[in-house]
């Protein structure tokens, strides 16, 4: 059982309220859709649950099976909306390189690791340099990098945007395996593709909005 | 795991994406070769064996070089991107900073060799360093990788990176510079050096904290 739970999340940036007294407590496993236009605070605040932010007032805590966690980088997988790995290292290179830092040795011996790979369909691009494949393969590169320590909570910043229509099916069928794995799932998604991110996701989610606290 | 096994992870990884860039190292060797050439030949010209003018020179070049080390270190990371998925393993801010720090110190202390190689073979036997003369250009070597690596760091806050890292560069290496110049001979220099750099080295360890608690 994991828990996440923002209390009176504020920001500012430059004088300007970014995101004001945000509140929410989700258990796991469960998937919650922040939406909104360009410029709302998505982002910050999905950056501030991972940890690269910190609030201006407020505090997040995590709780797995009733503890608290201290050090969230280890259970916490964040997905940017543009890649964050090497072009100069192969698929295989970026993946050993991150296990390699979560302190995983021998990636391929790991069946999460190996079930992660199969699931975004990248056993074929393992020896493929990453600068050479598309936005989208690097993407689903991405999306394994942040999977790849088993998080607990998962963090992803318009995920589907773009993916084409398998890559999205993979990403459906990925979430669907990391739900029964007992994991929170939190995403963000532009106004523009809500309608369609909704339809994807009401095919298998208990839908959650934010209604506590507010997006400035 | 421990901190020489991040730092050996993160390294072996710099290592490896420097080894692909063939054209940035060869463009850097063709450099320093260049310099030692035109040093050379210069000093074929001086009336009197000017080596304090000789070291200045190659510490001219060792500047150029930290520049240079300084955007491949934390910059580069933060402006592919990168730099907030090492953030986000649990990796120590020690490991991360030694590891840039490693490469910094064997670019510059390589292109420096280089350079004084090339520059006593073109002043055709003119220039002829002592070895407290070699320890000492490699002892300014190591002091530049820290300042390099430390306003690569200060260059992460700001936005005007460009102008400000071979600000920082020049400013915190002139007092160096004029010292080390002014007692070579008594070995002073060199051990003032060294202090410097691992004090350096303290600094930024302490800064990179900060970014991992404010990376954006």
């Amino acid at each position: 059982m994991k828990k996440l739970v923002l209390r009176n999340i504020s920001k500012e940036f430059l004088g300007k309220l970014v995101l004001n007294n945000v509140n929410l407590e989700i258990d796991s496993p469960r998937i919650v859709l922040i939406k909104g236009p360009n410029g709302s605070g998505k982002t910050t605040l999905i950056r501030i649950i991972a940890g690269l932010i910190q609030p201006s007032n407020g505090k997040i805590e995590i709780y797995v099976d009733g503890k608290k966690v201290l050090d969230r980088r280890r259970i916490v997988g964040y997905v940017s909306h543009y890649p964050l790995i090497y072009d100069e290292l192969s698929v295989k290179e970026n993946i050993d390189f991150f296990a390699g830092l979560n302190g995983l040795k021998n990636t391929m011996g790991y069946e999460f690791i190996k079930s992660i790979i199969s699931s975004l369909g990248l056993i074929k691009y393992l020896d493929s340099m990453t600068g050479n494949l598309s936005y989208e393969w690097k993407k689903r590169v991405d999306i394994a990098r942040a999977l790849i320590h088993n998080p607990e909570i998962i963090l992803l910043d318009e995920p589907f945007t773009g993916l084409d229509e398998v890559g999205r099916q993979s990403l459906i069928q990925l979430f669907n395996e990391l739900l029964h794995r007992d994991k929170i799932i939190i995403l963000t998604s532009p106004i523009g593709d809500i309608d369609k991110d909704l339809e994807i996701l009401s095919r298998f989610l208990d839908k959650k909005e934010l209604r506590e606290g507010s997006l400035v | 795991m421990s901190i020489i096994g991040e730092i050996k992870i993160l390294f072996l990884k710099d290592l490896k994406i420097e080894y692909r860039n063939k054209l940035e190292i060869g463009i850097l060797s063709i450099f320093s070769i260049a310099t030692g050439a035109i040093i050379g030949f210069v000093s074929r010209n001086m009336l009197i064996n000017q080596m304090k003018l000789v070291i200045g020179m190659i510490i001219l070049t060792q500047l150029f070089l930290s520049v240079f080390a300084s955007w491949k270190s934390f910059i580069k990371e933060l402006e592919k991107g990168t730099l907030y998925s090492l953030l986000l393993t649990p990796i120590s801010p020690a490991s991360l900073f030694f590891s840039k720090l490693l490469l910094s110190v064997l670019l510059i202390e390589t292109m420096s060799i280089i350079s004084l190689f090339f520059s006593v073979f073109f002043s055709g036997g003119l220039i002829k360093p002592s070895i407290y003369i070699v320890v000492g250009i490699l002892a300014m070597g190591l002091y530049l990788s820290a300042v390099s690596s430390f306003s690569s760091v200060v260059g992460v806050y700001v936005e005007s990176r460009g102008l400000l890292v071979p600000l920082v560069i020049l400013v915190l290496s002139l007092p160096a510079t004029l010292y080390f110049v002014s007692s070579i001979e008594n070995m002073t220099g060199l051990i003032i050096l060294v202090l410097l750099s691992f004090a350096y080295g303290l600094v930024i360890t302490s800064l990179v904290e900060m970014v991992m608690v404010e990376a954006d």
